[in-house]
């Protein structure tokens, strides 16, 4: 396989089809329309369905009904456009259907602008829909990682059926990276639940539902919802670390902040500090594991996020006092500075 | 440094380092003459915008015309709106216009709409190629795409870059791979190739004689952590 030089919004695609994805919908908005363009170009040539609905809702509930009859499917938005799509998502939640759902997430709140954030982390770990439950979440920093974990985002999906989401920033999604493309898988996954006429003898029904009227009914599915999501938070947390059982400092920052900070780790090392670095890779379930690797007489661990502090939330939840915790951000989908970064991380050192 | 002539349009498939080379060039033709105006005519990429380095681009002198909003204002929408200063550029003679078009034949849509003036003077229009893009790997592919950005502009192409590169990753074999692809493209077209760009950080050239003349470039897009 030979390496391309490929957008993360082309990769995902690709990526998506070479996993076997049979259904594309969705809806344009930048920093993610490539991705979208890329999918009506290339998705029928595979023998796929592509079709731009006529809103993010709309989008959310073919997806439900093609992922409902046991297509692989996917569906791909940017930040306010994830807000739309709610609905949809809690209903799959309910009703048990699996899916990817990609976020190239820009500045919010509300329209914001089309420069890359990192402010839908709560919207995509905690789920914005009602209910009891959380989303399965990756965050690639790389394009080749981007193809990665869109093909493992749908084994996830069909293994606990449910939407499985891929969080990068807009940087994510535009910056271009050589990559290598799997060729397609046709995927045969058993789901004897599905709504496709094929799984249950004549006169009985395979039921598709998001409405539970007995509260003894809703509450078995809410149970059967709660070990689902027990099993994931118990084998599939996924995260890299750099340096970090030595460091003074360790910074925790996930996606294209990440790389801002690895750029930091080499800074400090050539001033002879100890800097270290966790990055979840899968932000929910969160790698709380990580930071036991963490010494005893770490200065600090500082969150690095493109937010006004939302990670930070899990980082305290992880570090539970052993270490003060503190938070760098920038927002309005301006950049990370890394020398702003270092000194901050010096100050902490310094006393300061 | 190629025919210096007073406007050089840069046009090609998108993600095969347009940018990139147009703001290098832009550089170095400022280095080399003074007067250098660069605009950015892309309407379809929101990020990697000439735009975004414009601070550096003026602190060096060189003018650079983008969006009516304004080059800073206008990083954090998705609005084309070209400015009126660009009529300027074509109508008078003050600068040496680079002309940073938007890719595929889409991009180039926005040029047709300078076309009258275009006709009536000398310019070069250069047709950036990466061979390592996965659309445009062969003669027939970049082809199509040359076509396509002709039909649309009605302007023709009158040279070819050769830019193929992997960021950060690049070696000769890239370059190599690139000049192939250009020569094979020049063969049918009859079209020469006027430069074949590399990055000068990671490539060392030797005694390889690329099509066209070398050009040297920096990374001047990408930010140095990512």
């Amino acid at each position: 396989m030979a390496k391309k030089l490929m957008k993360g919004n082309e990769a995902i695609a690709a990526a998506a089809i070479s996993a076997g994805a049979t259904h594309f919908f969705g809806y344009p908005i930048t920093p993610q329309s490539e991705l979208i363009e890329y999918m009506a170009r290339e998705l029928p040539k595979a023998g796929g369905c592509f079709l731009q609905a006529e809103s993010e809702v709309a989008a959310s509930y073919m997806v439900y009904g093609a992922g409902g009859a046991g297509a692989r499917v996917i569906t791909s938005t940017s930040s306010p456009g994830l807000a739309l799509k709610q609905e949809g998502l809690t209903y799959m939640i309910s009703a048990g259907i699996p899916c990817v759902v990609v976020n190239i997430s820009r500045g919010g709140p509300g329209l914001g602008n089309i420069l890359p954030a990192q402010s839908d982390y709560f919207m995509c770990t905690r789920g914005g829909g009602n209910g009891d439950y959380y989303h399965p979440c990756f965050a690639p920093a790389s394009v080749q990682e981007c193809v990665d974990l869109v093909r493992h985002a749908f084994d996830v999906a069909d293994k606990y059926r449910m939407p499985v989401l891929v969080l990068g920033d807009g940087m994510t999604g535009q910056m271009m990276e050589p990559c290598e493309i799997p060729p397609r898988q046709e995927v045969k996954a058993d789901k004897p639940w599905a709504a496709d006429g094929n799984h249950v003898a004549r006169g009985e029904h395979n039921r598709i539902n998001a409405m539970d009227l007995q509260a003894d009914v809703l509450e078995a599915k809410n149970e059967d919802i709660q070990r689902r999501l027990k099993e994931i938070a118990e084998t599939e947390v996924m995260y890299e670390t750099v340096d970090v059982e030595d460091a003074d400092i360790v910074f925790v920052a996930y996606g294209t902040s990440s790389r801002a900070v690895k750029n930091v780790l080499s800074k400090a090392k050539a001033e002879g500090l100890k800097m270290g670095l966790i990055r979840p890779i899968s932000l929910w379930p969160f790698p709380t594991e990580a930071f036991d690797k963490i010494k005893k007489d770490c200065k600090a661990v500082i969150a690095v996020e493109q937010s006004c502090g939302q990670m930070v939330e899990d980082v305290r939840l992880a570090v539970l006092g052993r270490w003060p915790v503190e938070f760098y951000g920038r927002s309005g989908g301006n950049p990370i500075i890394p020398d702003d970064v270092l000194k901050m991380a010096k100050d902490i050192l310094g006393g300061k | 440094m190629g025919r210096k002539l007073r406007l050089t349009i840069i046009v090609g498939h998108y993600g095969s380092g347009k940018t990139e080379f147009a703001v290098n060039y832009a550089m170095k033709m400022q280095d080399l003459y003074g007067d250098v105006a660069i605009a950015d005519l892309d309407i379809v990429n929101p990020y990697f915008r000439t735009r975004e380095i414009a601070e550096r681009l003026e602190n060096k002198g060189i003018r650079v015309i983008s969006s009516v909003i304004g080059n800073k204002d206008s990083l954090s929408i998705s609005a084309p709106a070209l400015s009126p200063e660009l009529n300027g550029l074509f109508q008078t003679e003050k600068y040496f216009g680079i002309i940073d078009v938007g890719g595929n034949p889409v991009g180039a849509t926005a040029l047709a709409r300078f076309a009258h003036y275009l006709v009536e003077q000398d310019y070069n229009m250069y047709m950036v190629v990466n061979a390592n893009r996965p659309e445009t790997q062969s003669a027939d592919e970049v082809i199509a795409f040359w076509e396509g950005i002709e039909d649309k502009s009605n302007l023709k192409i009158n040279g070819i870059i050769n830019n193929t590169h992997m960021i950060r990753q690049t070696a000769l074999e890239d370059v190599r791979r690139g000049d192939r692809l250009a020569k094979a493209v020049s063969a049918r077209t009859g079209i020469p190739v006027i430069y074949t760009s590399y990055i000068e950080e990671m490539v060392e050239l030797g005694a390889y004689q690329t099509a066209g003349e070398p050009f040297a470039m920096e990374l001047l897009m990408r930010p140095e952590w990512l």
